[in-house]
This record gives structure tokens, C-alpha cells and sequence, in this order.
């Protein structure tokens, strides 16, 4: 794929404390980004985190040509609210708010509603794959000529889902973690880190994975010795990597659209070569090359 | 590139393949009623697949006591009759999934959560395990044998659409040969309600770019069309998928504006990118569901642009219901056989135009038109509006 240069970002995450199953994210002070207080009061956590992390993100930046959103769960709150509403008074007379803001694509439309943005618009909700989907979009976006491209990801923890998830086992490695983080990607910047490759897979076991990391270095013309530094989310990289692997999910948490974190922290790195390499749960695996 | 459309699936209240579904749509035959298999407190008509849950199993070889989302079981049937039509050989070429849905598995969720709410101990894991939308599409995936790239989309009404698209575009970028696109939602609670709240369904059957129009009704199914290059093609293709835009409103979280601002520049866009001219455009499947706010706002975009030349145009809706994230999936269907087979779809329960528009649909069904392009629509919250125009194949 042609690189896409990321020249802006922005990020609403854990600052690595772990509360009982959880790694809450540091939250900004939301009346200072979302200035409309009747608007900021109908959105839930999750909205506001997304569309703070998006409007930050955006700056000053006209002619967005794409808003590309993911998120693995989506609204969770408005979701659990309105299930509750429809239990508890028996399907009558709901309350339509948490219903119009469960839809997965509320960060996104609301993006465009405050800024104007009439352009491509869209959300991805694919489990661990949710944010490389976005990604992949994203380089499309400009390889067919788009000018600035918005892409992110948010996802939140509520008290049921981390209940859920730890039932299920989900939470034996990691706390479970959320956030936000978006980036401005364009065609052309001096001195930014660009996306160069990305590649998605679903159910590998760990020695196909091993190999599919290892043609994917080569396919970038790189060899294993040239990754200046791994952000990990899977146990198959220390083999590889030794020393190099930084285990990115310590910080973060485990959650379906941690990779946008991922890619956070390698914008704040000073390497010529960045790999992310994740596997969320065993089910869905991705790698991502950050270059300078 | 030249896109082909080459195979088609669909399943919905009027029929659970393409064949009965047009047989349906020939003899004005609707999928209104009470549900049967859902189950509601609300009074209102919905277009429900006529299949149970474990009828749906045994047609696709699915054990009758595996947990299966009602989502996932209808983009399955749906899928696999797309997959099959296009011929294409799976094992040999990049084949990728790209699905849609509104729902999930919210079905199975709105169980679990009836024994979870007062005691997060309580209920069966297995019934939140497919919660997230990425679930129906993997067993999509699984049941296809579909190996490649897989994705989901949910930009709520206008979901499909947008899988279309993407499946368009990663084809003329070459990271697929072939692409299986569409989209899956089933009846459930949380949907049913959530109109209900914004008082946007119709207690009645509902009335589409009528004058007396007065909401949506809800329904189900699953939609998916093949796509490959036209170089590759191992059947003749349906039609060619020639243009597609996606564009935002940016008026409101959940209205159109009255304008139809949004669907003015989707629908422009799409024209534009196919480069046919206004005149050459035969048919318009309309997103058309039913509410006061989006048949006046599609159809004074609709003014926008042909101006008093509006082609022949017609809302299916009235027969299959509005099916959210699947809606453009099997809409598609109906698309692409009309450019095939010069088909015009009925819009039922018209009988006077609106005022604002006098915008006067279809109401019969007719054959053999040579239609050489079809544009087909569909809006969802968030102000997302997706329009797809699909064009007359020729050697």
C-alpha cells in the first residue's frame, strides 16, 4: 500500500492504573472541547470521549474529505439503558435519547454535525479487527485522492460488560481497558510517521501467525533486525522480538480497538520502524508498520 | 476497472431466496403482519422472515442446539445463495466478506439480559457471546468457507450500502478478486422500541411518498451481492456496478434535512462518478421508508436533480419493511435484476402525492423495460446517506 502520513493525533487513555478489573481513561475536562452544555449533557461517556478525542484531533483543519470511525462495542451505556427502559416499562413510553445515541455510528455523525462535514462518513464494528478496518479505509481514502482524512476509535468500559468479559475469561491477561484516540492522515507531511502496511487475520494459531509476521517484515523489504521497536498485544512477539517488545496492552488494557492505542504510542516514538503486533483474544490478529 | 455484479442472495418477510422474492414483488404480495416468531408488547405490523430459528438451522445444516443469533442465521442463508450464484471458485481467489448490521446479536442479548440485570452471576454467557456486530459476520465467514479479508460496517439504515462500496473499491485496488457484500439484521426488541420511542413507526401498513405517509414499519432479512472485475467473470453479470458516493447530511443525529442536502450530494456524486447522463438513468429504488421526513427530503433531492424529468422510482419498503442494516443489501438484489431483466418494482399503498414534491411513484410491476441504469438509495442516522448506481453489462 502507498504510506499514509499521520500528521495529527489525539488521545483519551488510561494512564495505566489499574482499578479492580479495569483501566479507566483519564478523561479531559469535557466543557473546554464540547462548548455546547445541552448537547454535552444528552452524550453519553462514550460520545463525548469519541467526539472530544475527534474534535481535539481536528484542530483547525478544513476540507475533511473522510470521517472514518470503529469501536468493537459501541455505545455500551445508552445500550444497557435502553434495554433496562424497555424491561422495566415493559416497552411503553420509552425515553428516545439513549436509543438515537446507541447507534454505532454516533461519534462520526456527530463529528460531522459539529463541524459541517458533508463527507464520506463511515463506522467499522469488526471485534479486534474494528480499528484496522478504519485504518484500511483510511489509506484507500487517500490513495484515491483524499485530502485530510479523520480515522479513530473509542471504546468504554461499563460496569456490565467488564462483568461479562470477565466471566467469559476475557480478563485473565489484562485489566479491561478503553479510550480514544484519533489521526489526521494525508497523502504528504515532512517529518511525520506514516502507516505503511497493515494486514488483518482471523483465528490463526500461534506458529502461522509467527510466519505471516515474518513475511510481512519481508514483504516491506525489511528484515526481523530492522524493527527498531514492537508494540505487542500478543504473546508470540518476545520469542521474536527479545527485548524489543513493548507490551502495549500494560498500559491500556484489553479492548477490541486497542491497536488505535497502539498507534498513539508510536506516533510518540522516535524510531524508524515501528511494528504493532495484536491479537485480541484468540481471535482476531493484525500487524501495522510505522515508519519514519 | 469495470465492476460486475455476479451473484445474489436474499432472504426477507416475502421470501428466503431471490426467486420468491421477486415472485412476491410481481404479485404485490407483502410481508406485513403481526410477528409470529418475535416477540413484542407493541401492536404494530413487521415484515418477519416466515422461518423459525431452528427452521433456519436445518436449512443450512446448522445443529438445532447451537446458539446461533437470528442475525447471523439470516446473512448466512442469504450469503451462501449469493456465493453459489456467482459461480466463482472460493479456494482459488482472494475472496473477501464485507457485512453490515444494525443489530447483532441483540436478539440473544436482550435474553441474557433479562437473568443478568439484577445479578451480573446470572445468564447463559453463550446468549451475549455474539453481542457484537463482528459475530454474525464470522459465522457468516465460517459457513462460506471465506477465508480473506473480513470486515463489518454499521452506519445504521445505510449500512449495506457502504459495504458495497468498500467491496468496490478494494477490487480496483487490487487487495481482492472477489468480494462477497451486503447485509444482515434481524427483528428484536431494542430496534422495534427504539422507532417506537421516536414515534417514527406506523401503527397502520405503512404508506410510502404518500401524501398521508406516517412512519416507518420495521423488518428483517439479509442481502449480499457478489462483486469481481469483469475480467473474471465465470457467468454473464447481472449489471456493473458503475458508481457510488457516500456522503453526510450534517443536519441531524437522527432527521433528513428538508433540502435533502445529503442525499442531494450522494446522489450526485454517484451519477458523476459513473458518468451517465441524467436522462440515461431508467429506475430509482428510493430509500423511501415511509417517515414524513425522509420521503419529503429524498424526494426534493430527488427535484434537485432531474428536476420535472424524475425517472420511474418506487419504495420497496412497503413490502419488506424498513431491515435497517440490511436494507441496501437486498435492495441491491432488487437493483441489479432490474437492469438485468428490465424489471420496476410496485410501491404499494400510494394513493396521492405530497404536496411539496407531487412526486408520483410506480405502483405496478413491469417487466422488460430496457433499463440501462438503476440508482439506488439509502439513509440512516447519524446523517449518513449512501447512494449506488449499477449500469447495463455489455461484452
Amino acid at each position: 500500500m502507498q504510506p499514509v502520513f499521520i500528521i495529527n493525533s489525539s488521545s483519551i487513555a488510561s494512564d495505566g492504573t489499574v482499578a479492580g478489573l479495569t483501566m479507566p481513561a483519564v478523561e479531559p475536562d469535557y466543557k473546554e472541547i464540547i462548548t455546547d452544555a445541552t448537547l454535552r449533557r444528552r452524550m453519553s461517556r462514550f460520545v463525548k470521549m469519541g467526539v472530544a478525542c475527534g474534535l481535539e484531533c481536528l484542530g483547525q483543519t478544513s476540507d475533511i474529505d473522510a470521517v472514518i470511525t470503529a469501536t468493537g462495542l459501541g455505545c455500551l451505556s445508552d445500550t444497557e439503558k435502553f434495554i433496562e427502559s424497555i424491561v422495566v416499562n415493559n416497552e411503553r413510553l420509552l425515553n428516545p435519547t439513549p436509543f438515537i445515541q446507541s447507534t454505532f455510528n454516533t461519534v462520526g455523525g456527530q463529528l460531522a454535525l459539529l463541524k459541517g462535514i458533508h463527507s464520506y462518513n463511515v463506522t467499522y464494528v469488526h471485534r479486534g479487527l474494528s480499528f484496522e478496518s478504519a485504518l484500511i479505509d483510511a489509506a484507500l481514502q487517500v490513495a484515491d485522492g483524499a485530502r485530510n482524512v479523520l480515522v479513530g476509535a473509542i471504546d468504554e468500559i461499563t460496569a456490565a460488560s467488564a462483568d461479562v468479559q470477565r466471566r467469559m475469561g476475557l480478563l485473565k491477561n489484562y485489566p479491561l481497558g478503553e479510550g480514544s484516540q484519533f489521526f489526521m492522515l494525508a497523502a504528504k507531511a515532512d517529518a511525520a510517521p506514516a502507516v505503511c502496511d497493515i494486514e488483518t487475520h482471523t483465528g490463526l494459531i500461534d506458529s502461522e501467525f509467527v510466519s505471516v509476521i515474518e513475511s510481512f517484515i519481508q514483504r516491506n523489504n525489511l528484515r526481523l533486525g530492522d524493527i527498531d521497536c514492537v508494540l505487542s498485544g500478543s504473546s508470540v512477539v518476545e520469542k521474536m522480538f527479545g527485548d524489543k517488545a513493548v507490551d502495549f496492552k500494560k498500559q491500556c488494557g484489553e479492548y477490541q480497538t486497542a491497536t488505535a492505542f497502539a498507534l498513539w504510542k508510536a506516533t510518540q516514538m522516535n524510531c524508524a520502524n515501528v511494528l504493532i503486533v495484536n491479537q485480541y483474544q484468540q481471535i482476531n490478529q493484525s500487524l501495522i508498520l510505522v515508519r519514519r | 476497472m469495470r465492476i460486475a455484479v455476479t451473484g445474489l442472495g436474499a432472504v426477507s418477510g416475502i421470501g428466503l431466496n431471490v426467486e420468491e422474492n421477486i415472485d412476491a414483488l410481481r404479485r404485490k404480495r407483502h410481508g406485513m403482519e403481526k410477528p409470529r416468531f418475535f416477540q413484542t408488547n407493541l401492536d404494530v405490523p413487521v415484515s418477519e422472515v416466515k422461518k423459525s430459528n431452528n427452521e433456519l438451522k436445518h436449512l443450512l445444516g446448522v445443529e438445532p442446539d447451537k446458539t446461533v443469533s437470528r442475525t447471523a442465521l439470516l446473512g448466512m442463508l442469504a450469503a451462501r445463495e449469493a456465493l453459489s450464484d456467482s459461480q466463482i471458485d472460493a479456494k482459488a481467489m482472494r475472496v473477501g466478506l464485507i457485512s453490515s448490521t444494525s443489530v447483532g446479536g441483540m436478539d440473544l442479548s436482550e435474553v441474557f439480559y433479562n437473568d443478568f440485570r439484577t445479578d451480573h452471576s446470572r445468564g447463559r454467557l453463550r446468549m451475549v457471546s455474539q453481542h457484537d456486530c463482528g459475530a454474525s459476520t464470522e459465522f457468516v465467514a465460517n459457513q462460506l468457507g471465506i477465508t480473506g479479508f473480513t470486515t463489518t460496517i454499521s452506519t445504521a439504515c445505510s449500512s449495506a450500502g457502504n459495504a458495497i462500496m468498500l467491496g468496490a473499491r478494494m477490487l480496483k485496488h487490487n487487495m481482492l478478486d472477489a468480494v462477497i457484500v451486503g447485509g444482515t439484521d434481524s427483528l428484536c426488541k431494542f430496534t422495534l422500541n427504539g422507532f417506537n420511542s421516536l414515534m417514527i413507526l406506523d401503527k397502520e401498513h405503512c404508506r410510502p411518498f404518500d401524501a398521508s405517509r406516517a412512519g416507518l414499519n420495521l423488518g428483517e432479512g439479509a442481502g449480499y451481492i457478489v462483486l469481481q472485475s469483469a475480467e473474471t467473470v465465470r457467468r454473464k453479470p447481472y449489471c456493473l456496478l458503475t458508481g457510488y458516493a457516500n456522503a453526510n447530511d450534517a443536519y441531524h443525529q437522527t432527521g433528513c434535512s428538508p433540502e435533502g442536502n445529503g442525499a442531494f450530494k450522494s446522489m450526485s456524486e454517484a451519477i458523476a462518478m459513473s458518468g451517465v447522463k441524467l436522462e440515461e438513468i431508467d429506475y430509482i429504488n428510493v430509500h423511501g421508508t415511509g417517515t414524513p421526513n425522509n420521503d419529503l427530503s429524498e424526494g426534493m433531492a430527488l427535484k434537485r436533480i432531474f428536476g420535472d424529468k424524475v425517472p420511474p422510482f418506487s419504495s420497496v419498503k412497503a413490502f419488506i419493511g424498513h431491515t435497517l442494516g440490511a436494507s441496501e443489501g437486498i435492495e441491491a438484489v432488487y437493483s441489479a435484476l432490474s437492469v438485468s431483466y428490465g424489471f420496476i418494482y410496485p410501491n404499494l399503498n400510494f394513493k396521492s402525492p405530497a404536496p411539496e414534491t407531487q412526486l408520483v411513484p410506480e405502483t405496478e410491476f413491469s417487466e422488460g423495460h430496457n433499463i440501462r441504469n438503476v440508482l439506488s438509495n439509502a439513509f440512516g442516522f447519524g446523517g449518513n446517506d449512501t447512494t449506488l448506481l449499477f449500469s447495463k453489462f455489455e461484452e
